[in-house]
């Protein structure tokens, strides 16, 4: 089998031509310029030089970038004029030159073929020039208000662009004060279980099991509690409530001033900090004017405790008697 | 006010450039554009001189105008050929996925002009050569991928940071060691 130069070329870069499976790897616009003007970095250059033999596409065109780094070059440079146009006309020779001697002879061209000298030529094209300059000018004109129109209609895509985008943004940023606040109320609600899960060990304390459930219970303790608003003696109204170890119930004894009379009543319990911890169903007045309520250890840890007893008339509460306790294990 | 002002202002930087330069713009496009593709010069140098226009909105400083211009001429002009390029082989690899069992970057590649025989002695050469060309040092590897690929040693220099002769130097060598290798598996490679 035999296999030319050109045979050779032709079959690698059928090859490595740009294929949609590898169009991704291919350089950028941006980085063939760098690299037809020689200003890649070491590692870019690695990339390039790594690229280039196995993509003929890209190779073709970074040559077509290379071709061209002279000319700009040349247009950059301040005597650039001459090399610049010299390229210019390349593509499309006049023919018109000025060596010595050109004048002569294109002037006996235009006397024998035209019965004129070259000064009315000279007129005739400046002429020419002259109205073909006032055309460009109104093409170009006409070019640049064309330009502005698509300028114009480019902005305004832009501008509704960034409004939608805005408004992106700003639903963007509502979601993340919800999710924010999601998050608050997940970590206070694990907060919550958590302290939850911690309150029978510490009611149950020692035993560190929740009590059995038996019929009844001997030996209760009883405490009775006097408001707090009829203080007597030495002003210290902290009811101390000592529970010893094999009891899981007590009672308290609410007595009131006077005799009061309300349709209903109220018995709230709060904790240290103010916070209502449980509520009584419907309590009642006894006989000898006094309310009584059993607490469970297992729901009262120890700490020091306020009950509220309230009369309750026309959807309105009034405060009878407030009690302080504190109950130690 | 101010905005229309700037306007101005920009209207009459771009007009300035262009006036300078708009005829190098248009020549640089042509130079680039490949003729065999159908791309429209007008287009391409429409869509340059839109990125000039919002270059000179977005207030960079072009303290260069010709390379500038020569620049985006170049970018303009690849992405142009590069999009043209894009459409007809997704073209093509559409018609390749309607083909059960063909793989479409090798359906792009057949040539529907060869017969079964020639195509499969066609792959079976290019097995041949790249397993040859993995062979060859890494120098010279890299230096006869760019020739092969289509450059000339003296781009391979510049692109390499070589002098001209190391890199035909390496090419020849690199040829040379192909032609070895590539004799050895029954092909008659002739170096010009």
């Amino acid at each position: 089998m035999k296999l030319t130069s050109d045979e050779l070329k032709s079959l690698y870069q059928e090859e490595t031509s740009r294929s949609a499976l590898r169009r991704n790897e291919c350089l950028t616009a941006e980085e063939m310029m760098r690299a037809a003007t020689g200003k890649l970095s070491a590692a870019e250059r690695e990339r390039v030089t790594d690229h280039l033999p196995r993509c003929s596409d890209c190779t073709q065109e970074f040559r077509l970038a290379h071709e061209l780094k002279p000319w700009a070059e040349s247009v950059a440079e301040p005597g650039r004029s001459a090399p610049a146009m010299r390229l210019f006309a390349a593509g499309s020779q006049t023919g018109f030159n000025s060596q010595p001697g050109a004048r002569q002879h294109w002037s006996a061209i235009f006397m024998r073929n035209f019965g004129f000298g070259l000064p009315i030529a000279v007129l005739f094209i400046s002429l020419a020039l002259g109205l073909w300059s006032i055309s460009w000018r109104r093409e170009r004109g006409r070019s640049t208000d064309g330009l502005k129109e698509q300028l114009k209609k480019q902005n305004e895509t832009i501008t509704r662009n960034n409004e939608l985008l805005a408004e992106a943004q700003r639903q963007a940023d509502e979601a993340n004060r919800r999710a924010e606040q999601y998050q608050r109320q997940v970590v206070e609600l694990n907060r919550a279980i958590e302290k939850l899960s911690q309150a029978p060990s510490t009611i149950s304390g020692e035993m560190n099991v929740p009590p059995p459930l038996v019929p009844g219970e001997p030996n209760v303790p009883i405490v009775d509690l006097e408001p707090d608003n009829v203080s007597r003696g030495s002003g210290d109204t902290m009811a101390r409530v000592k529970l010893p170890a094999g009891n899981h119930l007590f009672i308290l004894i609410l007595h009131v001033d006077g005799r009061p009379s309300y349709p209903g009543f109220s018995l709230e319990v709060l904790d240290a900090r103010g916070q209502r911890i449980w509520k009584a169903q419907e309590p009642r007045q006894n006989q000898d004017n006094t309310f009584t309520v059993a607490l469970s250890r297992r729901a009262f840890p120890a700490g020091q405790y306020e009950i509220e007893l309230r009369g309750l008339r026309a959807g309105k509460s009034e405060l009878i008697g407030d009690y302080k306790l504190r109950i130690d294990y | 006010m101010a905005e229309s002002s700037r306007i101005e202002e920009i209207e009459a930087r771009f007009n300035s450039i262009i006036e300078e330069y708009g005829k190098f713009l248009r020549q640089a496009i042509i130079q680039v554009c490949p003729k065999d593709l159908g791309l429209q010069f007008n287009d391409i140098e429409q869509e340059a001189r839109v990125r000039l226009w919002r270059a000179l909105q977005n207030e960079r400083e072009i303290q260069d105008p010709a390379s500038y211009l020569y620049k985006i001429a170049v970018t303009t002009t690849l992405d142009a050929i590069r999009r043209v390029k894009t459409r007809r082989e997704d073209q093509l690899l559409s018609v390749g996925e309607q083909d059960e069992g063909v793989d479409p970057r090798q359906a792009t590649m057949i040539d529907p002009a060869q017969t079964p025989e020639q195509a499969a002695r066609r792959q079976q050469l290019l097995r041949k050569v790249k397993a040859a060309l993995a062979r060859l040092p890494e120098n010279r590897r890299r230096a006869l991928g760019l020739y092969l690929a289509g450059m000339t040693t003296q781009e391979i220099a510049e692109l390499l940071g070589w002098t001209e002769p190391k890199a035909r130097n390496l090419v020849y060598r690199g040829l040379k060691d192909l032609r070895a290798q590539l004799k050895a598996e029954g092909i008659d490679y002739e170096i010009d």
